[in-house]
């Protein structure tokens, strides 16, 4: 039945667009439990679909066509109506619904179930325009790209700072607001290793399209390595210069082992500690290469609109003369270009 | 009363009234429906071209035709403008004209009260886009969900935006009492409920849908003003607010909104296939208590907006049965439409081809609803191109449909001139390509992950390139479809063929007068027997009262309402714009000064 | 003769479909509308009455409830004085159609007074529109209501000045039968809010 279904889908999506069957974000190719339960249902609700358009639409096509006029001066017969008919096709759709609501009602509720104790528990912070993950049991904090174990359940505990989000990585689970200070929840068991992608799928102000998620899931034994080392401190120390260039990061950004630790909701941009450890920069932008970290130290707005983040080479507004996208502490970062190059150069090290 | 109209005399056989000044003024339904008509062309040019400029964005990844701060502000004012200024003063063109006609009335209730409407409506449809002007256009998305329209996220745009939906609320709610009033009555002698045609019948229920879903979103909106500017609380949970306090006032509006948008169009098609096909219409009584069906359901399941806003599983539970419940009635008036064709003699014009394509399309979107009705798929659909495709089927394939089949239907009516066919083909096979080209794909990218909302994609990254390439190509058939049918209203009002009262062989009074009609509608207000008066006439016995009727009276022309709409704008633009006490206050007066007027004015 | 040619706007119910004066109607109509109004803003209170913060007054600090019962009562008295005046008009009196006009606008002012009275005492202890939730939701529902007894006030006004021009007289009967469904209105409106934000508060 999934073969019939996926291959009649990949031909219509070959046919409408002449492409293959997306295999990084796509909603319908689960690697979960709980995609896996929406995919089923999903389905089922196809197939119901699927006949209940081409029947009617068949009936109308042969409708219009039998019953076309064809230059006949007497009008056809004068027909009201049907009460058999009516009560048949009231009755009849009410009975599919009732298969449909069954499935569905079962499903709500075994998705949206208690968490199981053995769940790994994370909480995750939307904020305009990435995420933050905090591992409850380790204190781990890391920016943008979640690992997770595969076969272990995971239970996200979600919040938003600012705006409300809205986590979805499609393959690994449906999506969730998160909303403003308001807590929400998603849980789900990844299948197996790999990298997962997403977005955030509720706009939320000028870089909604780039506000992207990465999950990479690991083996068990992977994830615990992974783990350990995140909570680390920083690989490497900086040297005297870079660490006074750095200080003017330090009120929004944490680096553990050479930075005070922040409050965690007040801090708006990401844990630099381990930066170097992920594949991807500004949740999912760019690859990770020392030149992107470059271009974003000079100016992150051209990355990422309205972004909070100075740039060492344009001054923004501040939040006194545009409160919509002014930047609430430095308007401009202190660098000199040979220091910017020292700065990202040491980012670029903190594996 | 009559012995109060004073100076103003009604002359039926005086020409009508000329110039700009006679259509400001103008209190005819048939003039003010013209008004609302065009008015609603020209914003559906803009909200096209604010497609047009999204899909070319979106054509090839990484797209850079805007930014994305302005591609923001397009998605959301292609919404806005679609939803509020094209779909519905669309319909409000038909009910307008069509209403007094068809139940055998010389104007609605409230002629002046008509006229208010529209000027509130187009100051709303003006304080909307004049965002454009200052470079600040609302950029929340259509359904502006707090926070995000909270101090400190957005610009004065989204000021606007509330002020001008709140215009749009006024208009509407005052529309709404004015026809529910006619419609109950003002009918023909012998007019029971009963025998009143269905798209009089689907006007009353959105009439009803209006009048109650409005005041909750204007709610949402006045706290979301409140919070914008002087620092309420309602919305900001650390001052313990709560935003999904909005998204429940929205879509108390929104989903009732959703029905307000099709229901005309199913009136029309109602009206429209019995007559192509030479019977009536198939299980009248079904249609409309169907339709009456789906506006009091319509109230009943807002939150299937909200499934993933986290309610709770008992909750998503509830809201997803009430909402699959809306598909019978839905399914029994596609079934009636089909009945209704079933052992008749089709007549095929663009008219009537659209309503049937209307049935075709509305199908599709109607499907996937049933898939977004059950929240663990809907978790997987919520806010992706799917529900795109679905919305899209319904709205442009039902209720701009709909709205095609009507214009090409009642076109000779209004204007006195038929449509050209020729073009009317073009017309429909490209919109038929361009849209199913466009919408159709988007069930795939929504499948494939594809978020709605986005102004770019990673090239190389997602499989959704050739996908979108292929809707952009969709959107501009759609363009030029649009084109052509611009073209052919244009050119038909000066060239096209007379029209004579009754081209279609039509069923419905509207049809028993001039095309287009006197101002006085009928010389003597007819008297109906059945739902076919027309027929009954043509085909049976029945004879429609014959000459004029003495010492009719209509209302004079006013400038009233328009003052106080104009009072009305000063007034808030003056708060808005504050410090400008003087042009608020200026406002204030005019409007005290104008209600006076009105009041007195002898009608 | 049809009904419809002389009635452009519907004044008496004679001639029409459902036999009910159009004007009347149309109020009864717009009212349906103004319940959903009010209903949205007290479901408004009602949802935030939940998480209302600390630090602000709360309800059992500041609530005058003798004082807000009198307003409440000298309202439901302008109901009355209002039932007098339409039935005046009824009658074809015109003397006492002004009197109880007057006499219902006035009973509004001391209404307005009142609450005007109360919105300052409140804001000196510290209940402001933005001090939190109960602020905030007490201010727009209360002044909306507020808004709403002052347009019937300028209505009611706006009457009885057209009746001492002469241009209101017993014809026009229907106009001041509408002013009063709205002014009834408003004051049931206010009775459901008395009960709810004023004395559910004190029901423990």
């Amino acid at each position: 039945m999934n073969m019939i279904r996926r291959c009649s889908l990949l031909v219509l999506v070959w046919l409408v667009s002449a492409c293959g069957y997306d295999n990084r974000q796509s909603g319908v190719d689960p690697m979960s439990d709980t995609t896996r339960m929406s995919d089923d249902l999903y389905n089922f609700i196809l197939w119901i679909d699927v006949v209940m358009a081409i029947g009617v639409t068949v009936a109308l096509c042969y409708a219009l066509w039998k019953f076309r006029y064809r230059g006949e001066s007497d009008r056809p017969k004068q027909v009201h109506g049907h009460l058999v008919a009516e009560v048949s096709w009231t009755i009849a759709p009410v009975f599919i619904l009732v298969a449909v609501m069954v499935p569905t009602v079962q499903t709500i509720f075994a998705q949206q179930s208690a968490p199981p104790a053995d769940a790994l528990h994370i909480q995750v912070i939307g904020k305009q325009w990435w995420w933050e993950y905090e591992y409850k049991d380790s204190g781990v904090v890391v920016g943008n790209e979640l690992h997770v174990p595969a076969g272990q359940p995971v239970f996200l505990d979600m919040i938003s700072t600012d705006v409300i989000h809205a986590w979805w990585a499609p393959k690994l689970t449906g999506k969730r607001d998160v909303n403003s200070w308001q807590r929400t929840y998603l849980q789900f068991t990844a299948d197996k290793p790999g990298t997962y992608w997403g977005q955030c799928v509720e706009y939320c102000g000028d870089s909604h399209s780039l506000m992207r998620i990465k999950v990479v899931v690991d083996t068990p034994e992977d994830f615990k390595k992974w783990l350990a080392h995140q909570k680390s401190d920083v690989v490497v120390q900086p040297t005297p210069e870079v660490k006074g260039a750095l200080a003017q990061c330090f009120t929004c950004h944490s680096m553990r082992g050479v930075s005070d630790v922040i409050m965690r909701t007040q801090r708006s941009g990401p844990d630099l500690t381990h930066i170097a450890s992920r594949t991807a920069l500004f949740s999912d932008l760019r690859d990770f290469s020392v030149e992107h970290l470059k271009d974003w130290l000079r100016d992150p707005r051209s990355m990422k609109p309205g972004v909070r983040m100075p740039g060492a080479a344009v001054k923004y507004p501040s939040i006194a003369e545009d409160p919509v996208r002014g930047v609430p502490g430095l308007q401009q970062l202190n660098l000199t270009d040979d220091l910017l190059e020292k700065v990202a150069d040491y980012l670029a090290a903190l594996k | 009363m009559s012995a109060e109209a004073g100076a103003w005399h009604y002359d039926p056989d005086a020409p009508p009234p000329k110039g700009i000044w006679s259509w400001i003024t103008t209190v005819d339904h048939k003039r003010i429906g013209i008004l609302y008509g065009v008015s609603a062309l020209v914003f559906f040019l803009i909200g096209g071209l604010e497609a047009l400029l999204i899909r070319t964005q979106l054509a090839v990844p990484d797209g850079t035709v805007v930014s994305l701060e302005t591609y923001n502000q397009l998605f959301t004012m292609h919404g806005t403008t679609m939803v509020f200024l094209v779909v519905m003063p669309g319909a409000a063109a038909f009910f307008n004209y069509m209403i007094p006609l068809q139940i055998g009335a010389r104007d609605v209730a409230f002629p002046r009260l008509n006229s208010f409407s529209y000027w509130s409506f187009l100051a709303g449809g003006l304080i909307l886009n004049f965002g454009w002007l200052i470079g600040s256009a609302p950029a929340m998305s259509w359904v502006g969900y707090a926070p995000i329209t909270t101090a400190g996220y957005t610009d004065v745009g989204t000021d606007l935006w509330i002020v001008g939906l709140t215009f749009l609320a006024v208009a509407s709610t005052a529309a709404s009492v004015n026809f529910i009033v006619t419609i109950l009555n003002f009918r023909a002698p012998g007019m029971t409920m009963m025998r009143m045609p269905v798209f009089t019948w689907m006007t009353l229920v959105v009439q009803f849908l209006l009048l109650l879903s409005f005041p909750p979103v204007v709610i949402g909106l006045v706290l979301t003003l409140f919070d914008r500017n002087f620092g309420t609380a309602f919305y900001n949970v650390v001052a313990g607010g709560d935003p999904e306090l909005y998204q429940h006032l929205f879509w108390l509006f929104g989903h009732p909104e959703v029905y307000v948008l099709i229901l005309p169009s199913m009136g029309i098609v109602s009206e429209i296939l019995p007559v192509a096909a030479r019977k009536p219409l198939f299980g009248a009584a079904f249609v409309i208590f169907s339709g009456v069906l789906i506006g009091f359901l319509g109230f009943g399941v807002w939150a299937h907006h909200m499934f993933t806003a986290g309610m709770g599983a008992v909750a998503d539970a509830a809201f997803s049965v009430t909402t699959m419940l809306i598909a019978v009635p839905t399914g029994v008036k596609i079934f009636n439409w089909i009945g209704t064709i079933w052992g008749g003699q089709y007549k095929f014009n663009t008219a009537s081809i659209f309503a049937a394509a209307f049935i075709f399309e509305f199908t599709i979107g109607g499907v996937t609803g049933i898939m977004h009705a059950s929240p663990p798929v809907d978790l997987q659909q919520h806010d992706t191109y799917f529900i795109v495709a679905h919305f899209h089927y319904v709205l442009f394939g039902g209720a701009i449909f709909g709205l095609f089949a009507g214009v090409y239907y009642w076109y000779p009516k209004m204007s006195g001139k038929m449509l050209s066919e020729k073009l009317g083909m073009w017309h429909f096979w490209t919109t038929m390509i361009g849209m199913n080209l466009t919408f159709f794909p988007m069930h795939f990218l929504g499948l494939q992950g594809m978020p709605r909302r986005i102004a770019t994609y990673k090239g190389g990254a997602y499989d959704w390139a050739n996908t979108n390439l292929a809707v952009t190509v969709g959107a501009f058939i759609l363009g030029i479809s649009t084109i052509i049918f611009v073209y052919n209203m244009i050119v038909s009002a000066k060239n096209g063929e007379d029209a004579s009262m009754d081209p279609w062989d039509g069923s419905t009074l509207e049809w028993a007068t001039q095309s287009p009609p006197l101002i006085h509608n009928f010389d003597q207000i007819p008297e109906v027997n059945s739902e076919v008066p027309l027929w009954d006439v043509k085909y049976g016995q029945w004879k429609l009262p014959e000459g004029r009727e003495e010492n009719m009276h209509m209302p004079p022309p006013s400038y009233w309402p328009i003052l106080l709409g104009i009072g009305a704008v000063l007034a808030v633009t003056g708060i808005m714009a504050f410090p400008m006490p003087f042009i608020t206050i200026a406002g204030v007066l005019l409007v005290i000064f104008s209600i006076i007027g009105w009041v007195v004015e002898p009608v | 003769m049809s009904a419809h040619g002389d009635l452009p706007i519907g004044h008496s119910g004679e001639g029409t479909s459902l036999g009910v004066p159009t004007l009347k109607l149309a109020w009864w109509t717009f009212l349906s509308s103004e319940c959903m109004f009010f209903g949205s803003l007290l479901a408004t209170y009602f949802s935030l009455k939940k998480n209302r913060i600390t630090g602000e007054p709360t309800p059992q600090d500041i609530f005058a409830i003798d004082m807000t019962s009198i307003s409440t009562f000298v309202l439901l008295a302008s109901s009355y004085l209002m039932v007098l005046a339409v039935e005046a008009i009824a009658n074809g009196d015109m003397r006492k159609t002004k009197l109880w006009l007057a006499g219902t606008a006035f009973f509004g002012l001391i209404f307005i007074g009142f609450q005007a009275y109360e919105f300052t005492e409140f804001y000196g202890l510290g209940l402001t529109l933005t001090s939190g939730t109960f602020g905030s939701t007490f201010f727009t529902l209360t002044g909306f209501h507020g808004f709403h007894v002052c347009i019937g006030i300028v209505w009611l006004l706006g009457l009885f000045s057209l009746a001492v021009t002469g241009w209101l007289d017993e014809k026009r009967a229907l106009t001041v039968e509408v002013a009063g469904l709205y002014w009834h209105f408003v004051d049931i409106v206010w009775i459901v809010i008395f009960t709810i934000v004023y004395l559910v508060e004190f029901v423990q």
